[in-house]
């Protein structure tokens, strides 16, 4: 008790408090605008860190995190274009939210969901790191395939009216994830002797041009064909109501807790990490949703249950990281970097031999967690007001950030090409109803299923039947066969 | 989700236009299986699976889903809208100046890049006023100015 009094005392220090509002103010920029992303701040922030105090330096890089996970919202919601691709299901329902004039009830329920799966997953973290971490090793290659077999099911359920076009879109996906280095004998895979192909097509390029690039894209067409027929539709409807009721709370509260759970398990599986958590978090609850709700049509569940997700999985990720040293997320792994500036080894030795440090970051964690509200509550009426803003300025802005986001990546032309040259495929594809999203769950979900399959392949010697002596497996593969079931009966 | 205030087809158009995305879909799936997966991708002497497996594999199964489309479209034509040609000529504007914005950064660097491309979108989405340019210009300037300050 003590040693935990000792790192709360650390925790609540002025300088460990202005690094976590710090952190947040960076974090939150980062999330709001698209293209940059949240890895990428902190790989920035990792070095900045160098001068301030242990738990200082970790508050720092917790509060960018966890905030950028949040601001991801805004965007989703005001423009259509998420900041991260993490967000990119929550403009599922938050953009039609905004549209009927909800904007501000959809970034409250962004914002409340978000706290709510962040600091749920952080006490889980503090309270159950050690038993859950032997969970996570117990994933091996054959599970993660079923895990991803299990994701890719969801293709169905959110390929929009048209369940072949939505496929088509979610296998182009992976198809497009093949690009780049073989995972087993490192041979080049269509990448025509270009160098910059080798590590496949940036993730930031593919969900910055496909969400964000696109949506400026048939925007400005919308507009440009407003301007020449003269009929004018107004863009938002007005805001009567901005108050979330008793009602709207209870009705959201279960959807929020079934998105933590989701997203906590995510986070301690690694690999899956938030994006792939926040869309099967989606996913799930629309397969389950009561009638009457209308996901996918601007329902605030929809929001919440994106947002949760995406942000439970941070605190979750860092389970397997303190218990077993391993990271669960591609956010942990720089977070471990961090650790190690500052003279910490991540690892089962880390309560023995820090356990001060590690009690001030779980209450670090906590006083970001209370931050990000307070900011988040601040800032949401000056970002609703964006709605107001007219497209002519809006749109040549949102180009910027995403030219400039994802040329940072790597400081070349390369990424940045690759965004434009997947923002008008999306607009094509778009324009003939086929899913930007079910392709970016395929394209996000390929590498890691093309890993693990083939790890699985060796493991079990290349023999199905020695799927049935890995139980976690079975069930997965269990749920997506009723998963698939499910659909087509719904569909018929 | 289909673009703008589309029109409805008629019967004869209704089977044409499956028929038409089919043959793009097939045709563009029969190159990346004839010419892009082979010359782009070597096979392996080594263990496990060929390099080839899964980009081949997807390739087929989006032809099989394709044929699968055609089949559902011709049987049960769907009440689709045609898409909105009307305002195409900003798409293309704006995809014209996002493209020199970008070259510009190549060239130039972030700072004179990132301005001019800013320039170029306003000015292709048909913003006029000097002064809303010049002020959409200094503000982008001063925020490429924290980007390269804050070492981004």
């Amino acid at each position: 008790m003590d040693t935990f009094l000792q790192g709360a005392t650390d925790a609540l220090q002025l300088s460990s408090i202005t690094a976590v509002i710090a952190g947040i103010f960076l974090g939150y920029a980062v999330g709001v605008l698209p293209g940059l992303s949240r890895p990428a701040a902190l790989s920035v922030a990792v070095p900045i860190t160098y001068a301030m105090s242990p738990i200082a330096a970790i508050a720092f890089l917790v509060g960018v995190t966890k905030a950028s996970a949040a601001g991801g919202a805004t965007g989703a919601i005001l423009l259509n274009t998420p900041g991260e691709p993490s967000s990119a299901a929550t403009t599922f329902d938050g953009h039609p939210l905004a549209k009927k004039g909800e904007a501000t009830r959809a970034l409250k329920v962004a914002l409340y969901a978000s706290v709510f799966g962040d600091l749920s997953a952080t006490l889980v973290l503090i309270l159950l790191a050690a038993p859950l971490a032997s969970f996570a090793l117990k994933m091996g290659p054959v599970e993660m395939v079923s895990v991803m077999i299990f994701a890719l099911t969801f293709i169905a359920a959110l390929s929009g009216s048209s369940l072949t076009r939505g496929v088509i879109s979610g296998v182009f996906g992976l198809f497009l994830a093949t690009v780049g280095l073989d995972p087993e004998s490192a041979t080049p895979r269509m990448t025509f002797g270009m160098i910059e192909l080798f590590d496949g097509i940036p993730l930031i390029a593919a969900t910055v041009g496909m969400l964000a690039f696109t949506e400026m894209l048939i925007q400005t067409q919308t507009m440009f064909a407003e301007r020449k027929t003269g009929i004018v539709t107004a863009r938002f409807a007005d805001e009567t109501n901005k108050l979330l009721s008793r009602s709207d709370i209870l009705r959201v509260f279960p959807v929020t807790l079934r998105a933590t759970g989701i997203g906590i398990g995510a986070g301690i599986l690694p690999g899956l990490g938030p994006t792939i958590g926040a869309f099967l978090s989606y996913a799930i609850n629309k397969r389950i949703a009561k009638p009457g709700d209308c996901y996918g049509k601007g329902d605030l569940k929809g929001v919440a249950a994106t947002e949760a997700a995406d942000n439970a999985v941070l605190p979750a990720s860092l389970i397997p990281l303190f218990a077993i040293g391993l990271p669960g997320s591609v956010s942990a792994a720089i977070l471990v970097s961090a650790f190690m500036l500052h003279g910490v080894q991540p690892g089962p030795l880390v309560f023995e031999q820090h356990p001060r440090l590690i009690y001030g970051i779980y209450v670090s964690m906590i006083v970001a967690s209370l931050v990000m509200l307070v900011v988040g509550r601040l800032g949401l009426t000056l970002f609703a007001r964006a709605t107001r803003l007219p497209l002519i300025v809006i749109i040549p802005y949102v180009i910027l950030f995403c030219v400039v986001g994802t040329y940072l990546q790597r400081d070349t032309i390369f990424p940045v090409l690759a965004m434009l040259a997947l923002g008008g495929i999306g607009f094509i594809m778009q324009r003939y109803g086929y899913s930007v999203i079910t392709f970016l769950i395929g394209f996000v979900v390929g590498p890691l299923f093309e890993l693990s399959l083939r790890q699985a392949l060796i493991v079990t010697n290349h023999s199905v039947s020695q799927v049935t002596q890995h139980p976690i497996a079975m069930v997965f593969l269990a749920a997506s066969v009723i998963a698939v079931i499910f659909f087509v009966k719904r569909k018929a | 989700m289909n673009i703008g205030n589309g029109q409805q087809q008629g019967g004869s158009e209704r089977k044409f236009r499956p028929i038409c995305e089919f043959a793009i879909v097939f045709s563009l799936c029969l190159i990346c299986l004839t010419v892009t997966i082979p010359n782009g991708t070597q096979q392996s002497e080594n263990f496990g699976l060929s390099p080839r497996m899964l980009p081949v594999a997807t390739i087929v199964i989006i032809m099989g889903f394709a044929v699968l489309g055609l089949i559902v479209n011709l049987v049960r034509p769907a009440k689709t809208t045609k898409p909105d040609s009307n305002g195409l000529t900003g798409v293309l504007l704006v995809c014209a100046a996002t493209l020199i914005g970008a070259w510009t950064i190549y060239q130039f660097e972030l700072l004179i890049g990132g301005t001019v491309l800013i320039f170029l979108t306003a000015l292709a989405v048909g913003m006029r006023n000097i002064l809303h340019l010049s002020l959409m210009v200094l503000s982008a300037l001063a925020l490429l100015f924290l980007v390269e300050w804050a070492g981004l």
